[in-house]
């Protein structure tokens, strides 16, 4: 926030998934840098959620919690309204990537895909709505998807998928919201290839860590991958009041990939 | 050094003699931008400056027609002896006309290219020289329309040229990515959006005001302040890794049918 003006997220509150780690633990603090009242740390890893949250001081919330779990979410909500009161924002950035073609690719590995990344979404949005409709007079949810959901690539068959799922659910769901005359809006953000604790573990693993990290800048008009920081900067605009005639869209963020 | 996201940036806006126009130029002034707004009406565009003037922020007004190549020089001969540079380039101005395709003469298909598609050219053309031998780079943020995704009724030029604007600046994006990672190419697609464009050629009453707030998902009236706000976000830095995106802004109104 600069010096005592209003933040751009002033008094909301914002549920991250996956907020531990990479895209949602910087779209935590980008919400608290911009005023929010509470921001939701939600995540299966404790270790770097738990610090995390003691970092971020007292509107930062610890919760452990299992984006594939029905009972995770169920439990969640009541939650965060006895310790805010309410819920404005949903930020859906919990994910996994693993790689296969389809010829690699088992149905267990598919099916594991599409647990996390679709289901996992599916369940957030269909519990954080029931809580956000009834609490917030500004309602927002942003998914996270990835360039895959809008131009896939070979040897990413079942994270491509999973992540078009989530594109079109998103449509669904701001057209809905809309029909029912929610004040809640349903966006998504495709990051392109983002320097995260995801693409480490994917440099990790290469033979050539420095090649892989060439590779994976060469398929971007921009020449480089992005920042999680910039990722975080897309979702809080559409969570924003500045957004409030947007809905439904998939926003890029992605050094011009999808342009290309 | 004034501050805000768009703090000390030589932002050019043309057609910032009235709607979108004048509405971004305002926005990204309270943002702390210097304007240079274009046109070719000087009284209004005497109006756009004191409008900014009156609340602190900073503009000017440079006499324009953005479909004619010498006013383009002599623009870009203005910022770079006064200012150093230019950073961010809106190309707004543009025309509209209904129409029935079968009545439409030649002449005004043809002037209505000019307007919209040619005026885009020249304008990113010219910019890009500027930003792409700038460290910073810019940003150029192309106002296209919803009717560059769907078919309007009786408005078939104007559906092609912005259609034309949209796949103009995906391209002009590569191309730029490529001069200089740091300069940017995005267009916008405002729903719509009530200003003296629409009022213009559809007349400006109630009831039309109220067909037009029912035909987009949120049953929400557009206004240039909504597409203002997406305009200070593309060129703010904050979305440095953005480009080559088409971003709508359009109450839903395009969400089940969109793809990227
Ligand atoms: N990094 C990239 O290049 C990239 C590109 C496109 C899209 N994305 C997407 O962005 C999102 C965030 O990715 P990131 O790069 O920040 O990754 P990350 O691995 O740094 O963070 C993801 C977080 O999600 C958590 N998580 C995983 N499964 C979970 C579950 N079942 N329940 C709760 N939390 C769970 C992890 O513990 C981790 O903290 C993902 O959906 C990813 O698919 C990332």
């Amino acid at each position: 926030m600069t010096g005592g003006v209003m933040g751009r997220v002033e008094g909301k509150v914002v549920f991250v998934t996956g907020g531990a780690s990479g895209i949602g633990e910087h779209s935590a603090r980008a919400f608290l840098a911009e005023g929010a009242a509470g921001v939701v740390i939600a995540d299966i890893d404790a270790a770097r959620g738990t610090a995390l949250a003691a970092e971020l001081g007292d509107r930062a919330m610890w919760l452990r919690h299992d984006i594939t779990a029905e009972a995770d979410w169920q439990d969640a909500m009541p939650a965060v309204r006895e310790r805010f009161g309410k819920l404005d924002v949903l930020v859906n950035s919990a994910g996994i990537s693993l790689p296969s073609s389809i010829e690699e690719a088992t149905y267990e590995h598919w099916r594991h895909l599409h647990r996390v990344n679709a289901d996992g979404v599916f369940l957030g949005c269909k519990y954080a709505l029931a809580l956000i409709r009834e609490t917030s007079d500004a309602g927002a949810i942003i998914n996270v998807s990835s360039t895959m959901g809008l131009r896939p690539t070979s040897y990413l068959a079942a994270y491509s998928s999973s992540k078009a799922a989530v594109a079109n659910l998103t449509r669904s769901i701001a057209l809905h919201c809309a029909e029912q005359g929610y004040p809640v809006r349903c966006n998504a953000v495709h990051p392109g290839a983002i320097r995260t604790p995801m693409m480490e573990a994917y440099l990790a693993a290469a033979e050539d860590p420095d090649a892989q990290l060439q590779a994976f800048a060469a398929v971007h008009p921009m020449q480089r991958v992005g920042r999680p920081e910039e990722v975080a900067a897309a979702i809080l605009f559409l969570a924003s009041d500045e957004a409030a005639f947007i809905t439904g869209v998939s926003l890029p963020v992605d050094g011009g990939y999808c342009a290309a | 050094m004034s501050t805000g996201r768009l703090a000390d940036k030589i932002c050019v806006v043309t057609g910032a003699t009235s709607g979108l126009g004048r509405a971004a130029a305002r926005r990204m002034a309270g943002e702390g931008a210097i304007i240079v707004g274009t046109g070719r009406n000087a009284e209004q565009g005497a109006r756009t400056v004191s409008l900014i003037s009156e609340t602190g922020g900073q503009a000017e007004f440079w006499r324009q027609d953005v479909t004619a190549e010498t006013d383009w020089q002599a623009l870009v001969e203005h910022c770079t002896t006064r200012y150093g540079r230019i950073d961010v380039l809106v190309n707004n101005a543009g025309g509209f006309f209904v129409r029935p395709l079968e009545e439409t003469p030649l002449e005004d298909f043809q002037w209505l290219w000019r307007v919209n598609v040619e005026s885009v050219f020249l304008g990113t053309r010219a910019a890009l020289q500027v930003m792409a031998a700038q460290a910073e780079g810019g940003s150029i943020i192309n106002m296209s329309s919803l009717a560059g995704q769907v078919g309007l009724d009786q408005a078939s030029a104007y559906c092609a040229s912005k259609a034309a604007v949209t796949q103009f600046s995906r391209a002009a994006a590569v191309e730029a990515a490529a001069l200089n990672a740091r300069v940017r190419v995005n267009s916008l697609n405002p729903g719509v959006i009530l200003t003296e464009m629409i009022t213009g050629s559809y007349g400006d009453s109630e009831e039309l005001q109220q067909y037009f707030a029912k035909d987009n998902a949120l049953k929400m009236m557009g206004l240039p302040e909504h597409i203002a706000d997406a305009v200070v976000y593309l060129a703010a830095d904050e979305s440095r890794h953005v480009t080559g995106i088409a971003l709508s802004v359009d109450g839903g109104r395009g969400a089940d049918f969109r793809d990227k």
